[in-house]
């Protein structure tokens, strides 16, 4: 793959990373009401942060051969940002799937009543962890890119 | 009118009340012989899932960064963040399940499932800001 298709992934990942966090923050807020239906934003939100991280899966073989070494030789505090960055944003993708689980079809059911809060916990854990791994993503950009 | 159409049909107040179902409240252990419907049981799964995905990703995360982690990590896949996601997913799948089936009855586990998560997200963003 060449350095230019890299970089046009990696600034497409960085773009679409901050636009899935905000549309992450939209069914968190959404879903504070255990009544509250929101399934199209919770979907669409899921699916923006599942794209992003694909985007990011695929550079990252590429990140760690050609860029990686090369943050850590002029700046080894920013090559360990990134290495949080990552894990946030695995946590992310998952945690708001499985808020996506949690909301689609829950029932104001006696035994069902505690699905809705757990998928406000889920979507609000994914959007704090979405915003630090785009804020972490951005100040290693700043630094190094392909 | 509305009154007149009211008042000409019979109202069997007790056959409505033998088809409402009368559901186990949230939290309390299930009568013996009731079932649960699929949906709930699937849906707490998936949050046991979650809650064993970040414990599992966060453990094997610690130990690769301490330089003890299990050998069938390597050949699952070349790069550590790939492979612990693999394993954590593969993992969760299959320890939700059982694990769900167990506790779905229990008196306290719908309920306990949202502090669980919580906790588990703040430990896994405290194991990966710990230990990079």
């Amino acid at each position: 793959v060449s350095g230019g298709v890299l970089r046009a992934i990696e600034h497409a990942h960085g773009d679409l990373g901050w636009l899935a966090t905000l549309a992450l923050y939209h069914p968190a807020f959404l879903l504070r009401r255990p009544r509250r239906r929101a399934v199209g934003a919770a979907v669409a939100a899921a699916a923006l942060v599942t794209a992003t991280g694909a985007l990011g899966a695929m550079i990252y073989p590429a990140y760690r051969v050609v860029v990686k070494p090369a943050i850590f030789a002029a700046a080894p505090l920013v090559g360990e940002l990134f290495e949080r960055k990552e894990h946030f944003g695995v946590a992310a993708v998952v945690l708001a799937w499985t808020g996506v689980a949690l909301h689609v079809g829950a029932r104001p059911e006696p035994f069902d009543v505690r699905a809705p809060r757990a998928a406000f916990v889920a979507f609000v854990g994914a959007a704090v962890l979405a915003t630090l791994a785009a804020l972490l993503g951005s100040i290693v950009a700043v630094t190094q890119t392909f | 009118m509305v009154a007149n159409a009211r008042a000409e049909i019979p109202l069997n107040v007790a056959s409505h009340r033998a088809n409402v179902t009368v559901l186990p409240r949230a939290g309390r252990a299930l009568p013996a012989g009731d079932t649960v419907v699929a949906g709930p049981r699937a849906r707490f799964s998936v949050g046991v899932a979650c809650v064993t995905f970040l414990w599992i990703y966060g453990g094997l995360h610690l130990a690769h960064a301490w330089g003890v982690e299990p050998p069938f990590v390597r050949a699952v896949a070349p790069i550590p963040l790939f492979a612990i996601f693999i394993i954590g997913l593969a993992t969760s799948a299959f320890v939700s399940f059982p694990v769900a089936y167990l506790l779905i009855g229990k008196r306290r586990a719908p309920a306990s499932l949202s502090r669980a998560l919580a906790l588990s997200i703040v430990a896994f963003s405290l194991a990966v800001t710990w230990v990079p």
